[in-house]
């Protein structure tokens, strides 16, 4: 039976195989070949491609050169989504590797945030902690936190330093044990067939007669047409991490457990099988009496190294 | 209805400015009892009901008032945010120096672009009649006209949003500015645009500040003023209002304060309004 630290250690290690290759239409001087790379699915594309945009700068004139974009069958990337988050819900029936559209022109900027620095990662990455602490403590710990308390929490995001990360992330994940829970659970509902970029509302963890509110209840509450009647085949999948944990998990320890180093937890709502080669995590039995919860899917997570 | 205390009121929100260290005006526009509540007057915090009910009142009055606010609902539900766009004129020059009318206050952040002997001010021209009727007011630097050099001088299109943050449990303004051609504008030109006093505020808090964000509901970037610091200002206004036994429109207020900082005006008209003439229907107790 895994340990519920080993999930942590599973989600933080997560890599995604990609490939990216050059858009054609991009002026070189000699032909790009594509360059691979093992993406974190917990961090952020502008922040772990600069290998990426020197490959492709040693093949291009300066006067050529604007900010980088990336895209997927058409579809630029939202760089401010976690890189999981962003196959998960555009690319998880895709064979692997993943293959990433380069561009250095025409920035869409009518569809993606400009990110003209790390500085804007961070300013984002630390805006959704903010906000999750809001949601989670009514700000009180993130608040009482130092900048230097911060500062470790987005350097450990950068470096892909575990241990510094939860160091102080866990502080984000403590709640008083007389109420059960966060206040609320921070989450975004991601759909691919939507106007609306994502689903975020106020949920408890806990129902006010004590009743521990489940990864079910919730998609019932927020979207009731993804779950099936009874009888019906399976119209979508929840997918997190690239797996789809078991309807009956309590919400509370996805939260604390399953949810990206923002402190939020990123669900998608696919259409697309979860990759079979990306991931698997037996989750052991939360703090109550129930047997261990199994995944629908026996598959593995890849750890680097 | 409580016809005495419900008239205008005006209430001074000390926002001081580190140069001219002069006090903004929010003006509260009261209501009976029993109609819009603003806030949970003991926390201080607005709910979604609340916020939606502002919203309602700040739409009947900005059409009796021709204020262009309109409300744009999400799909069949009950959500949704308010929209205006405004034209304003102003000068954009990423190395925009400022000219505070004489006086280099030390407490201006040094420019390093102070070289220039002619400096450019933005220009800030409203559409008109909405501030005919100022008296008190003070003087806001935006009006009127101001030396204008180096630097074009343009009509940009501003489109503003109001929405709810649950998160919060504020209202939280979305902007975009574009020029005539369509073109989007910069982060950096906008903070051009923002007024020296209300950009050394901004700049000292980077999480209360301007930032490109995705638009929750609509996906695309637009600039957003962060809301995590409401709170913090809204509390003296809830308070005193609370003392005195007045209801406040949580989002007219508050819009009135960080609206100017991002070249949204609201016009005191907000509060000569009588309120009985635009509450169409007040909740059952």
């Amino acid at each position: 039976m895994a340990d519920d630290k080993d999930v942590l250690r599973d989600v933080w290690f997560g890599r995604i195989p990609t490939s990216f290759t050059l858009n054609q239409d991009e002026v070189t001087e000699r032909e790009a070949e594509p360059y691979y790379l093992l993406l974190p699915r917990v961090s952020y594309l502008t922040l772990v491609t600069d290998k990426v945009k020197k490959h492709f700068l040693k093949v291009m004139r300066a006067e050529d050169v604007e900010e980088m974009w990336f895209e997927y069958e058409g579809t630029p990337l939202k760089w401010h989504y976690p890189i999981g988050v962003l196959f998960d819900l555009h690319a998880s029936n895709t064979v692997l590797p993943w293959s990433i559209t380069v561009h250095f022109k025409n920035f869409p900027d009518s569809d993606l945030l400009h990110c003209p620095s790390s500085s804007v990662v961070e300013a984002h990455f630390m805006s959704s902690i903010k906000e999750a602490d809001a949601l989670k403590h009514k700000s009180q710990v993130v608040n009482d936190m130092q900048k230097k308390d911060h500062k470790q929490l987005w350097m450990g995001l950068q470096n892909d330093k575990f241990d510094q990360f939860w160091a102080m992330n866990r502080k984000l994940m403590e709640y008083p044990t007389e109420e059960g829970g966060f206040r609320y659970i921070p989450f975004r509902i991601y759909q691919t067939m939507s106007d609306r970029p994502f689903i975020q509302r106020l949920f408890r963890p806990v129902s006010p007669e004590g009743n521990v509110h489940t990864l079910g209840d919730l998609m019932k509450e927020m979207d009731p047409a993804a779950l099936p009647n009874d009888g019906e085949p399976k119209r979508y999948q929840v997918v997190i991490h690239g797996i789809e944990p078991l309807l009956e998990t309590p919400l509370q320890w996805l939260s604390e457990h399953l949810s990206h180093p923002d402190n939020f937890l990123h669900i998608c709502e696919s259409h697309n099988p979860p990759s079979p080669v990306l991931s698997s995590v037996y989750i052991s039995t939360p703090p109550t009496t129930t047997p261990p919860l199994l995944l629908s899917e026996d598959l593995f997570i890849g750890r680097e190294g | 209805m409580n016809g005495a205390t419900g008239r205008q009121q005006c209430y001074t929100y000390c926002y001081t400015t580190p140069r001219k260290k002069k006090r903004a005006e929010v003006l509260f526009y009261s209501t009976p009892p029993q109609s819009a509540v603003g806030a949970d007057m003991s926390s201080c915090v607005l709910d979604e009901q609340n916020f939606y009910r502002c919203c309602c009142l700040l739409l009947q009055q900005s059409e009796q008032l021709n204020d262009g606010w309109s409300w744009e609902a999400v799909q069949d539900s009950e959500e949704g945010y308010l929209r205006k766009t405004t034209l304003r004129s102003v000068v954009i020059n990423s190395s925009t120096v400022w000219d505070l009318e004489g006086s280099s206050s030390e407490s201006e952040p040094s420019d390093q672009q102070a070289q220039e002997s002619e400096q450019s001010v933005p220009v800030a021209l409203d559409e008109p009649d909405t501030m005919e009727d100022d008296t008190d007011d003070d003087d806001d630097e935006d009006d009127g006209v101001c030396a204008v050099s180096k630097g074009n001088s343009k009509v940009l299109q501003y489109e503003y949003h109001i929405m709810y943050s649950c998160s919060y449990s504020t209202p939280v303004l979305y902007f975009r500015a574009s020029t005539l051609q369509g073109r989007s504008l910069s982060l950096e030109e906008v903070w051009s645009s923002v007024h020296p006093n209300f950009r050394l505020r901004l700049q000292n808090s980077p999480l209360n500040t301007i930032s490109l964000q995705e638009h929750p509901l609509l996906g695309q970037p637009f600039f957003m003023l962060h809301p995590c610091r409401t709170e913090e200002f809204m509390r003296p206004v809830l308070l005193a209002a609370q003392e005195q036994h007045r209801p406040v429109n949580y989002v007219l207020s508050w819009l009135s304060v960080v609206g100017p900082v991002v070249g949204l005006d609201v016009t005191l008209r907000y509060s000569q309004l009588h309120p009985a003439a635009s509450i169409s229907s007040t909740e059952s107790d």
